[in-house]
């Protein structure tokens, strides 16, 4: 929220004559009312969102960057050892291998299950690690399974998962309507409060791609080209000279 | 006798040698291993910039971690450093 009014309420107190009367201070927390703002815009439409405490994250680490005003969102999935699962398990599940990583916090600020659920990742007050050097203003969503095809990523688990294919066991992942229902009510959500301008795939931001980032895949690509198309937003920005 | 001194050997020199850290690629963990530039037994390294982090601010690393860029900056990539630098972290950064 951008905006420089704000209602606020405060405990009325008793003047007495001759007394004087004691200020009463007001702390208006913009940040955490816009956090707030936007669970409860996911909730009003009937999406569940499940906070941090909820789902048993471990408390990220003292001293994080800030970041706001946030202009991007980027889209992820959770890679391809990765398959659907309950989402906290899920959400725990990435958390320890960020933090095994020397992350201070798990990297994305929210996390959508195959069910549709809703999680809270990293604090939205803080600059996420999503997306190699381009994480200012951005927002990481991660999608809590695999969308790569089976040729992605052309290593030996491309090969076997090719392999796999050919002799009919699919390994590639649909991503189920429940899921894509809750993408769309939380990037509402995010566009009610932020000036949501951008939203990319992660290997499509700038620098990715020429580091080998498949993110979020084939299958991911096709949701966020049906995604943009639905929200009028733009492509990620094009990388600067 | 003689071959299992070689062996021995051979399992030293790897252990001296050869060593390894983790990266964060697309969301998954993989193994990069590396010959080491100087011999030591330690064998697990980090690279804290092996993700799709930011780089860290030289003024706010803890010591846990400025030990671990030194460590991976000198066995990985040869280079001795105190990371006392925003540059030198940056220069350390590199895969």
């Amino acid at each position: 929220m951008s905006g420089t009014t704000f209602t606020t309420t405060a405990k009325a107190q008793e003047v007495k004559p001759g007394q004087p009367v004691t200020a009463v201070s007001i702390t208006v927390n913009d940040r955490a009312a816009t956090r707030e703002a936007i669970i409860k815009k996911v909730r009003s439409m009937d999406a569940i969102f499940v906070e941090r405490s909820s789902w048993g994250a471990v408390k990220g680490k003292p001293d994080m960057v800030m970041d706001w005003d946030y202009t991007m969102i980027a889209l992820h999935h959770a890679g391809r050892s990765h398959s659907c699962a309950p989402g906290a398990e899920k959400m725990q599940e990435v958390q320890k291998s960020h933090l095994s990583q020397k992350y201070d916090d798990i990297g994305y600020h929210y996390g959508i299950d195959c069910t549709g659920q809703i999680f809270e990742g990293r604090d939205i007050r803080l600059q996420g690690s999503s997306v190699l050097k381009f994480n200012t203003g951005l927002i990481g969503i991660v999608l809590l399974e695999n969308l790569t095809t089976p040729d992605e990523g052309g290593d030996w688990v491309a090969k076997g998962r090719v392999a796999l294919d050919s002799i009919g066991y699919s390994t590639t992942s649909v991503i189920p309507a429940a899921q894509v229902v809750a993408l769309m009510h939380l990037i509402k959500s995010l566009k009610s409060v932020f000036v949501i301008k951008h939203f990319g795939g992660h290997r499509e931001y700038p620098g990715q791609a020429s580091e080998g980032k498949i993110c979020p895949g084939n299958i991911g690509m096709e949701l966020v080209r049906n995604l943009r198309a639905k929200t009028q937003l733009l492509p990620p920005p094009a990388p600067q000279e | 006798m003689k071959k299992l001194l070689t062996a021995a050997v051979l399992v030293v020199l790897a252990v001296l040698y050869i060593g390894y850290y983790e990266a964060l690629e697309d969301g998954d963990i993989e193994t990069v291993l590396f010959i080491k530039k100087y011999p030591t037994f330690q064998m697990k390294f980090y690279n804290i910039h092996a993700n799709d982090g930011e780089y860290r601010k030289v003024d706010k690393l803890s010591n846990e971690l400025r030990q671990d860029i030194i460590d991976y900056c000198k066995y990985r990539l040869g280079i001795e450093t105190e990371v006392k630098t925003q540059s030198d972290v940056e220069t350390c950064a590199k895969m």
